[in-house]
């Protein structure tokens, strides 16, 4: 069984970002950028699942402009067997819905079973990407899983989802996707025999425009602020009377 | 017991004002005890001033009565420097109220701060400035920027940055006298006669109260690399070192060593777990970082390694992938001093030596401390970049501690003397306080000793500042 594990290149979570006024998105020059948490998650779990046994070959995906590639290595450092580049001439904004059809094809040509994601980036919050691309592939989904176990004949997978209510135990039918929750795992270093290994693993170049899929956006994006954090910076209060005069005076009570 | 008298108790309390003293016993504990419990003074007063000109007036009036103060700041000081002695005579000034941060010039790559200032506030105050102020310790929340410069503090980036005292461009000091020394200024160069603001950088207030400090200031750091490494012996530490600053140039800030106790501790009393699937014996925490953000790091790392795994040095290493996982990685070094003393504790040496001899020193020094007392366990570990070792003499479980100490009255001698014979330093960064005045009469030269003394008395004619302490 292979199993394919989509990652995204995002800002570093550590670092702020600063907003580009004039094109109204988040500036990215210069800015440290790193795997999206979530798909590290998915990395973590998908290496699991080829310890035990139960994959044949982990291949990592992932779609953006040239320095994308050291997201890439990062995944193979952390031991995934090959990956995928899904290579744009410049650093492109896609939305949920080209992503899953770009993934879409690739999983399509490699006969994945099993996909692997992240349940969002931690960069545009949108939680769509897995739950668009199963509808593209026709795939099961278990969405924001927390935990995850394949039946012994790896027909089916038995997932946890974290919602709202509490946990809910859902039986998926190969072929299926995942995304995944923080409480999953907790991912591993990139040991030094896989970041020596890393270098010489396969890592297959596609073109986008290759794919001849429309990219352009469907969702318009307005305007972008900063969330001016420091307005809602925490405040001591003394004593409940205080807390009383505060609520009053932002109109809450 | 002597007493202060209570007229000059009330002229005192009268310069700060009602809200900026502390006189009731209990509430004057927290100051006279620091915080490993090893030191416990008294004083009757603890004054808070919150300006420069108040801290004149105090040390003034001081002066003139021969009273001895004692200036702290966040009372985190391991060889009890900032505490008071027993005699009651002496008052504690506690810088906490002096917490401004007065100015940051980013294009001069400069901060002017009071002495009271959080170190970790100061960090944040610059990086909000998108600006970085590198002194970076374990007691960072707590301890205040005027008790690291005093003190010459060192901790995790002194390999790239230098220590406190490389870290200052200007002062401005209370002189025991009472007078203001204003040496606030931010130049780079300024070859005027003696550099003055060195007599008070290092020298644990006994010449004088730090009220503000021009600091400076770097490029952030906009990437960052960290490894655990496994080495193959302690012997390969500075030879990884070496191999890192040949490929890296200046991108190492830190190399931190520790050694297989420090893990099996932290395993023990924490939830940090060894990383590694085999038992590796030594350990180097390495970070490379760079203002650049296409530094590539990571490639340099790599070629290091490939370097390294060559030359038998490095066995094993993992790297973060993530900020969460360099900071897990740091939390193993960091948190090393609080969980010997959950093991019980021992008997700790802050040992400098040169780099080179690092391993040797470590060697000899733990075959004579077991010869002397084959039951305890060594443990080391510290930022051998600098040639700091931290190096702990374990006290065994099953021992008492008053057994222990008893037994190993010489280990002090073995380690100090080992340490000398090494052209080392029996206090790399941990400074004199009380507790090393006596290594400090034994191992400095009559010259050296006689020049800090006769300092001390040129600056400090009646011997109120910080007395007792260092010299």
């Amino acid at each position: 069984m292979k199993i394919i594990i989509p990652i995204k290149r995002v800002l570093d979570p550590f670092t702020q970002a600063r907003i580009d006024k004039q094109t109204q998105s988040v500036d990215l020059t210069n800015s440290k950028m790193a795997m999206n948490p979530f798909c590290e998650i998915a990395v973590e779990e998908a290496l699991k699942i080829q310890e035990s046994g139960h994959a044949t070959e982990t291949i990592a995906v992932s779609i953006g402009a040239d320095k994308t590639i050291d997201t890439l290595r990062n995944a193979l450092a952390m031991g995934v067997d090959r990956a995928i580049f899904v290579r744009t001439e410049t650093e492109l904004n896609l939305q949920p819905l080209t992503l899953g059809k770009i993934l879409s094809a690739i999983i399509k040509k490699e006969g994945a079973d099993l996909v692997i994601m992240g349940k969002q980036a931690v960069d545009n919050d949108n939680n769509q990407t897995g739950q668009m691309l199963s509808g593209l592939l026709d795939y099961s989904i278990g969405t924001f899983i927390s935990k995850f176990k394949l039946s012994e004949d790896n027909n089916s997978v038995e997932v946890c989802r974290e919602i709202d209510t509490g946990i809910e135990t859902r039986n998926l039918k190969l072929p299926a996707i995942v995304t995944v929750d923080l409480r999953l795992n907790e991912p591993r270093y990139a040991s030094l025999p896989n970041i020596m290994k890393a270098r010489s693993k396969p890592l297959e170049t596609v073109e986008l425009s290759s794919l001849d899929i429309d990219t352009s956006p469907r969702v318009k994006v307005l305007g972008v602020e900063e969330s001016g954090s420091k307005d809602r910076a925490a405040k001591q209060i003394n004593s409940a009377n205080e807390l009383f005069e505060e609520l009053k005076q932002l109109g809450a009570m | 017991m002597q007493k202060i008298d209570s007229e000059i108790i009330y002229s005192l309390k009268g310069i700060v004002g009602p809200n900026n003293y502390i006189d009731d016993t209990k509430k004057i504990d927290p100051y006279v005890k620091d915080i490993w419990g090893q030191y416990n003074g008294t004083t009757p007063l603890v004054l808070r001033p919150i300006s420069t000109d108040m801290v004149s007036e105090i040390v003034t009036l001081c002066n003139n009565n021969n009273i001895g103060i004692v200036p702290q700041g966040g009372n985190t000081g391991l060889v009890g420097g900032g505490v008071p002695s027993d005699s009651g005579m002496e008052i504690l000034i506690s810088m906490d109220k002096m917490n401004a941060v007065c100015d940051i010039d980013a294009v001069n790559y400069t901060m002017t701060v009071e002495a009271g200032c959080i170190l970790s506030e100061v960090q944040d105050a610059a990086f909000s400035a998108n600006r970085l102020f590198p002194l970076s310790l374990g007691a960072e929340g707590s301890c205040q920027i005027g008790g690291n410069l005093s003190t010459n503090a060192g901790g995790t980036a002194v390999l790239r940055y230098g220590n406190a005292k490389e870290l200052v461009l200007g002062l401005e000091v209370v002189l025991p006298n009472g007078t203001i020394y204003d040496g606030l200024r931010r130049l780079r160069k300024d070859n005027t006669g003696y550099d003055l603001k060195q007599l008070f950088l290092g020298s644990e207030g006994t010449l004088g109260i730090i009220t503000k400090a021009v600091l400076k200031l770097f490029p952030l750091p906009e990437d960052k690399v960290t490894s655990l490494v496994a080495l193959s012996s302690l012997e390969a530490a500075p030879r990884l070192l070496s191999s890192l600053r040949e490929i890296t140039g200046d991108n190492i800030t830190a190399f931190e060593y520790m050694d297989r106790a420090c893990l099996d501790i932290l395993e023990t009393h924490t939830d940090l777990s060894d990383p590694f699937s085999e038992k590796y014996s030594h350990f180097a925490l390495v970070e490379l970082t760079s203002s650049r953000v296409d530094a590539n790091l990571y490639d340099l790392l790599e070629r290091t390694f490939k370097t390294t795994i060559d030359d038998g040095s490095v066995v094993d290493a993992v790297v973060a992938s993530s900020e969460s996982q360099a900071t897990q990685l740091w939390k193993m070094r960091e948190m090393l001093p609080e969980v010997y003393r959950l093991e019980g504790g021992g008997l700790t040496f802050d040992i400098s030596v040169p780099v080179s001899s690092v391993p040797e020193f470590i060697n000899r020094s733990t075959k004579l401390c077991n010869q002397s007392y084959d039951k305890g366990v060594v443990l080391t570990f510290g930022h051998i970049g600098d040639g700091n070792v931290h190096f702990i003499f374990m006290k065994p479980r099953d021992v008492n501690m008053d057994d222990f100490l008893s037994e190993t009255k010489n280990i002090s001698n073995i380690m100090y003397d080992t340490a000398a014979e090494f052209n080392g330093s029996f206090s790399a960064e941990h400074g004199v306080g009380v507790y090393k005045k006596n290594e400090l009469e034994i191992y400095k030269s009559k010259v050296e000793l006689s020049l800090m003394k006769t300092l001390k008395r040129s600056i400090d004619v009646n011997n109120i500042m910080n007395p007792n302490k260092v010299v």
